[in-house]
């Protein structure tokens, strides 16, 4: 077997913050995003504030972070993109060819996303003059970064700021004009706690804000300054500085914002501390032990004023603002700055983002940490694009300022400041202009020609929490997005069915909910329609087209049977009970009540649905049960279900995630251990483990290939294929009993037989549903396979032994032609936990 | 101090474990192995954004939230250390 992956759609989600800079060196500002395995380039128009996607480029490699900088004196901008290739790369955009090229690249560690290797974290001087990459733990790198006689950008070699046994949160650069460049960075040292057996130390541990001087002069980093601070801080963010020329004021007071749980706090070197509260939401419901962070920041300046808009995880903006004054020495030339107080106001609430930026035209581009659909507009947002109405200068919204408390906030450190509290309100200061499509995150997808077309659609979970979204994809020359429906909670069931028996196609879609019902009518749009007979006000439980032209709806407090003419039966349940569970099939009704009894009903010649006078008393609640379909031509299913046929197998190792059949085989996906071949043996009514897989793999979706053979994803971004051996297969379905099967002895502490692995490629997204499909009416079929980040992709089979030769040389020379633009190597990232197996990568050009 | 600064048989590993925290050696006993193990994936985790995603959701978080958590929880994954023998 051998196969070509092709991707439909690249992945849609932006990770990490954003850089904004003039990239192209004209005065438009441009905003480099990394969508994980992919770079791309926005211009948003600043006069429409629409955004347009002008170049994304594959980098074959996970990108970590990414920092825009500018030479002393430039009017470009440049891009540094640390990755898991262990290399710093710095590309300059060519508007001309509308590429990127990479100017340098640095090799400092080994690939793969370690944790002693840098690259995690990265911050820029302001000036430009130098960046700081951090990995999570110890290792701190700079690079000095110039022009030669050449006016070319240079890169020095590295110089080492590492602290070992410390754990990095984040890293800055600090603005101190054109002083030596400075970078604070939050660290813990556990080399303590790693020792204390009595949890002392650990408990003990501070969380230090340490400054990093690089002495351009000497050309070392010192390590400068370090004072522990708040333990539960997470971020740190640029405050302005430096010293105007032509005024000898300051642009602002240096130093840092640290964001904290439930407080911020400025800190520079020496200086007195100013702390604020983060105001909470007013929401009597919340849990009072729970902290709030701040997960994005955006600082910006403008006619030499500054402010921050601070993201909670929540999403509520926060509008933060440094009162300061410069203090001039009236004999010298010495000055210095003076932070009067620290402020902080409910800004609005804006989808919580990776990272924000503010452009000079007014926009804040909130590139959304996932892309949902926005409440107003049918269209669905990744990124948004808002516009500055007022700066919230003149609202009524209450400020806090660090001044109003004794020693501005500092009085006790360790001890919380007051809660104070914001209503949220609808956007007052922002209005949306724009917004980028995505499908992030997909959970599931299935592919059904539901509307019999000649292509088949993708239907897709999307999104998350109230902002989920049911999306309809077809496959074309762009997959695009059909049908959006907004759905008002997270559906528990869904039902499709016919009204008549003889109809060709499903009509209605049912949506249950845990306090009601909806129903979708299939045609040319998917819309709501309320005159079907069916109960909205209460859950489903089945519903069933039944006799020649009724539909049957059973709800927790009865059963409607619908009639053509609309015409409604109710049967309802006796007061003080409900139905538990229900089963139906075209002629037949099984309803399970709370007080674990049945309740049976038959459709008569006549099509009236008749309740059979016994009622069986089960002993305890049923939770789930199932009736066959009636065989043609006769009036009932003769078994009533021998209910619960009482057999379980409880040897998988850690929790069933996947499940799929064919015939009594069953695959089982586990959540760590791969999949398991199990077999129902009916004559010793046994479940028997007959085959497993030899690697370890934490499964998210799988299918069945043929009756030997099937594909899954793991949650480490992989897709494979294995297949169990053909003798085995047919051995194990020609022994009646299974005792054969239990007699074999087990090997490498597994089942006696093991799957052999056909294919493997790294697609470098979760991959949330798998399943083999054909894509074109009586095409071939191929296995098509969405990811959590929106990734949609297909795995092609090839064909003939030509095709492969010639596609798979086609492919090394193209590797050898194209170079991943973070130095990420392409061959070794396809094999990212295991070496690439039979699939040729069609991302390669 | 922690079984890799004893390990002096030749000064060249000694380097290296200084250098390559993390690093497995004979002596390593089952906290530290298992204190390395949990601070690598946490460092994925935080490293790799589909994994970082994919957790957020399932924790209906954000990922800001997890990235932060699982820093912090880098400080001590396996809790305090067993307490040593007196010999």
């Amino acid at each position: 077997m051998h196969l070509y992956n092709l991707t439909l759609q690249p992945p849609t989600a932006i990770c990490g913050a954003p850089a904004l800079g003039n990239f192209s060196g004209v005065r438009q500002q441009e905003i480099v995003v990394s969508r994980g395995t992919r770079l791309e380039l926005l211009r948003p128009d600043p006069n429409t504030g629409k955004v347009s996607s002008v170049l994304t480029q594959d980098v074959f490699g996970v990108i970590r972070s990414l920092a825009s900088f500018r030479l002393t004196g430039g009017t470009k901008d440049y891009v540094i993109v640390t990755s898991d290739s262990g290399r710093i790369v710095v590309l300059e955009y060519d508007p001309k060819a509308n590429v990127f090229n990479k100017l340098h690249q640095e090799t400092f560690g080994k690939s793969g996303t370690r944790r002693i290797v840098p690259g995690q974290y990265l911050a820029t001087d302001p000036k430009g003059r130098a960046v700081m990459i951090s990995a999570v733990e110890k290792a701190k790198l700079v690079y000095i970064l110039n022009r030669d006689a050449a006016a070319n950008l240079t890169i020095s070699s590295p110089l080492e700021a590492h602290k070992s046994h410390a754990i990095i949160h984040h890293i800055v650069g600090v603005d101190v004009g054109f002083d030596n460049p400075m970078f604070a960075a939050l660290e813990v040292d556990y080399s303590e706690s790693d020792q204390d057996p009595t949890g002392e130390a650990f408990n003990n541990a501070e969380k230090m804000l340490t400054f990093y001087e690089l002495d351009l002069g000497l050309n070392h980093v010192v390590r400068k300054w370090s004072e522990p601070t708040d333990n539960r801080a997470n971020l740190l963010v640029q405050v302005p500085g430096g010293r105007s020329g032509n005024t000898g004021d300051f642009d602002g007071p240096s130093g840092v914002l640290i964001c904290c749980e439930d407080h911020i706090i400025w800190r520079d070197m020496d200086s007195p501390q100013h702390r604020v509260p983060i105001p909470w939401r007013d929401n009597p419901l919340a849990d009072p032990n729970r902290g709030v962070i701040i997960v994005a920041t955006v600082m910006h300046k403008m006619r030499g004023a500054f402010f921050f808009l601070l993201q909670s995880e929540e999403g509520d903006l926060y509008k933060v603002t440094l009162e300061h004054e410069t203090i001039k020495n009236a004999d010298s030339d010495d000055a210095y700055v003076e932070v009067k107080s620290l402020k902080i106001k409910y800004f609005d609430t804006v989808p919580v983002a990776a990272g924000l930026s503010i452009l000079k035209s007014g926009y804040l581009f909130v590139a959304s940490e996932f892309g949902n659909q926005s409440v107003i507009e049918l269209t669905i947002g990744l990124s948004y694009l808002y516009q500055f109405q007022k700066l919230g200068d003149d609202d009524d919204e209450p400020e806090w300022s660090s001044s109003n408390y004794p020693q501005n906030g500092m009085a006790d450190p360790h001890t919380a400041l007051p809660a104070v509290h914001f209503r949220p309100r609808p956007l007052e200061n922002l209005l949306l202009q724009d917004e980028m499509e995505s499908l992030d995150p997909i959970i599931d997808a299935k592919v059904l020609n539901f509307f019999n077309t000649d292509t088949p659609q993708i239907f897709a979970a999307c999104g998350r929490g109230a902002r989920s979204t049911f999306r309809t994809l077809r496959h074309g020359l762009d997959v695009e997005e059909t049908v959006t429906s907004d759905l008002p909670g997270i559906p528990n069931a869904v039902w499709t069915t016919k009204i008549r028996e003889d109809d060709p196609h499903d009509s209605y879609i049912i949506l249950s909910f845990v306090n009601g019902t909806l129903v979708l009518s299939i045609g040319e749009t998917i819309e709501e329609v309320s005159d079907t007979g069916f109960l909205s006000s209460a859950p489903t439980l089945a519903v069933q087209q039944i006799g020649a032209d009724a539909l049957l709806q059973v709800h927790p407090h009865g059963i409607r049977h619908v009639l053509a003419d609309k015409r409604v039966n109710e049967w309802k349940v006796p007061a003080g009970k409900t139905i538990v569970a229900a089963t139906t099939n075209k002629r037949q009704v099984v309803a399970a009540l709370s007080s674990a009894e049945l309740v049976y009903f038959e459709l008569d010649l006549e099509g009236q649905l008749n309740e059979y006078q016994d009622r069986k008393p089960m002993g305890s609640t049923v939770l789930t049960m199932s009736v066959g379909p009636v065989p043609p031509g006769r009036q009932r299913t003769p078994y009533l279900k021998k209910l619960l046929r009482k057999c379980e197998n409880k040897a998988f190792p850690s929790a069933i995630v996947t499940l799929t059949t064919q015939g009594s085989r069953i695959l089982v996906g586990d959540m760590q251990e791969s999949v398991f071949y199990v077999t129902y043996k009916q004559s010793s009514n046994r479940l028997l483990i007959f085959a497993d897989d030899t690697s370890p793999r934490w499964i998210t979706s799988h299918t069945m290939v043929d009756y030997e053979t099937f594909a899954a994803g793991d949650k480490f971004g992989n897709v494979f294929i294995s297949r169990l051996d053909r003798s085995v297969s047919s051995q194990v379905d020609e022994d009646p009993t299974g005792a054969g099967i239990l007699a074999e002895k087990g090997f490498l502490m597994g089942a006696a037989h093991k799957t052999k692995l056909l294919a493997i490629y790294h697609v470098g997204d979760v991959v949330t549903s798998i399943q083999k499909v054909s894509m074109v009416a009586g095409g071939r079929e191929i296995l098509l396979y969405t990811g959590l980040h929106g990734t949609i992709g297909t795995l092609v089979p090839l064909v003939s032994k030509e095709d492969v030769d010639f596609i798979t040389t086609l492919e090394q020379h193209l590797r050898g032609e194209n170079q991943s633009l973070i130095g990420r190597d392409m061959l070794s990232y396809r094999g990212y936990y295991t070496p690439v197996k039979a699939v040729v990568d069609g991302k390669v050009r | 101090m922690s079984s890799e600064l004893r390990y002096t048989a030749t000064t060249q590993t000694e380097h290296l474990h200084a250098r390559y925290t993390g690093t497995g050696h004979a002596d390593v006993t089952k906290y530290e192995w298992l204190t390395h193990q949990h601070r690598d994936t946490c460092a994925t985790i935080i490293g790799q954004p589909t994994l970082a995603s994919y957790l957020a959701i399932a924790d209906g978080e954000s990922i800001g939230r997890i990235k932060f958590e699982m820093t912090e929880r880098m400080l001590q994954p396996c809790g305090p250390p067993p307490a040593k023998d007196d010999d």
